[in-house]
């Protein structure tokens, strides 16, 4: 009888192990997507501010035809992309090349650097990727710690059985560090 | 009595009043160095603390059963609003025969605002305990850099803010040079702090303090916003 009841015991509690860590991984996986939503709507923040920078430098620059091509091609494609993180990495790495470009070009006309709405929004899309940078390292972190999770002895035999595989990391470039970094030092206020 | 009992008991009496002569001493001198200090720095000095400071929820004000602020030095400096100030706290215990004993615990601290509205984030040095939990699996907040996971235990009530203030720039500063001092920030403020040091070593402190602030990044403000609504 007292055989019995270990094995009951141990099951017991083998059951509630093996349930917390399901609902451990469930709660993972939901944050992971959850983080991925911020991204993906930091880079929808970027998509938007590029229709106003690219007609801010035509107003300067109109006979730049090809880099706004590019640009409007390598947005669109970035829009298009929807499909899994590293597939939308992918699609973002010739937007931040055209627009790389797109900033070389407005370097070489000193009236659209020196015009108030191009520095704007200069200031708009750096903060954009400053936030995209911060979203992107939250959303690698979660992913990090689930996938350790998933790799790691006794979660991975759980992992196996329930079918939570290894998430992918997203990296993407900065696209833009021109606007200078405000200087907190200064900022200070009363405690 | 006899005369040798009297005498014990003079000497004990004696040797109590020089304990706290000394003890006074010792105080006065620190306070005086508080206020050259501060004089110094072109900042006010104050005996007590005028701004409930140990009332701010982070979590060293929030350790042992009895705890106190005193010598503080405020005001804006080189365009930063600080305050310096020394900080205990007491733990008692009782051991089983109902002994009470008690244990002091003093710090060195540092505030300033931070131009943001954060929820807690604490900056520890990892200890032995910690870094061995790390190898049993328990993990606190990990991030990119295994250096700086190993010398630093980060804990948030929002993970997501931690990863927004700990970036590159900011870890690798706090890997090369912020490991003199633990970090709190909440809400709009930043608690740097210390084992008690000596008042002439309070500028190395303020010198830390004003780093760590330039190193916060600036998404922090755009992330948190100082009115509240989280963007």
């Amino acid at each position: 009888m007292t055989v019995l009841y270990i094995v009951l015991l141990a099951v017991g509690v083998i059951l509630i192990a093996v349930a917390l860590s399901y609902n451990r991984f469930v709660s993972q996986r939901n944050l992971i997507r959850n983080s991925w939503a911020d991204v993906d709507s930091e880079l929808r923040r970027r998509y938007d501010l590029i229709p106003n920078l690219v007609s801010t430098v035509k107003g300067y620059a109109a006979h730049e035809k090809e880099i706004f091509e590019r640009v409007a091609e390598a947005r669109s494609a970035a829009v298009a992309a929807t499909g899994p993180v590293d597939q939308q990495a992918t699609a973002e790495a010739p937007l931040v090349s055209a627009l790389r470009g797109l900033l070389a070009v407005a370097e070489r006309y000193p009236d659209l650097k020196a015009s108030q709405n191009f520095l704007g929004l200069q200031h708009e899309l750096s903060n954009t990727e400053d936030r995209l940078q911060a979203a992107r390292r939250f959303y690698n972190g979660n992913v990090r710690d689930y996938n350790r999770r998933v790799q790691s002895f006794p979660s991975n035999i759980l992992a196996g059985m329930f079918g939570f595989h290894a998430e992918k990391f997203f990296e993407v470039e900065e696209a833009a560090r021109a606007a200078p970094a405000v200087d907190m030092t200064g900022q200070g206020g009363t405690p | 009595m006899n005369a040798g009992g009297i005498l014990f008991i003079l000497l004990v009496l004696f040797l109590i009043g020089c304990g706290a002569w000394i003890a006074y001493r010792i105080q006065q001198k620190r306070r005086e160095e508080f206020f050259m200090l501060a004089t110094k720095l072109g900042l006010t000095y104050s005996r007590d603390d005028p701004f409930d400071t140990v009332d701010y929820p982070f979590d060293l004000f929030g350790r042992g059963d009895k705890r106190g602020a005193e010598n503080f030095i405020y005001g804006v400096t080189n365009g930063l609003d600080v305050r310096l100030f020394d900080y205990y706290y007491v733990e008692y215990s009782s051991d089983t025969q109902g002994h009470r004993t008690s244990s002091t615990y003093r710090f060195s601290c540092a505030l300033t605002q931070v131009d943001a509205m954060c929820p807690h984030i604490a900056l520890e040095h990892e200890g032995l305990l910690s870094g061995f939990a790390r190898h049993l699996g328990f993990h606190d907040i990990e991030f990119e850099s295994e250096e700086f996971n190993r010398a630093w235990k980060v804990h948030a009530e929002d993970k997501k803010c931690a990863y927004a203030l700990c970036d590159a720039r900011m870890m690798q500063w706090l890997l090369d040079e912020g490991g003199v001092a633990q970090y709190e920030v909440y809400g709009r403020v930043i608690l740097c702090y210390t084992k008690r040091v000596s008042p002439p070593e309070y500028e190395n402190l303020l010198e830390v303090l004003r780093r760590f602030h330039a190193h916060v990044p600036t998404v922090l403000a755009s992330l948190y916003p100082r009115d509240g609504a989280k963007a």
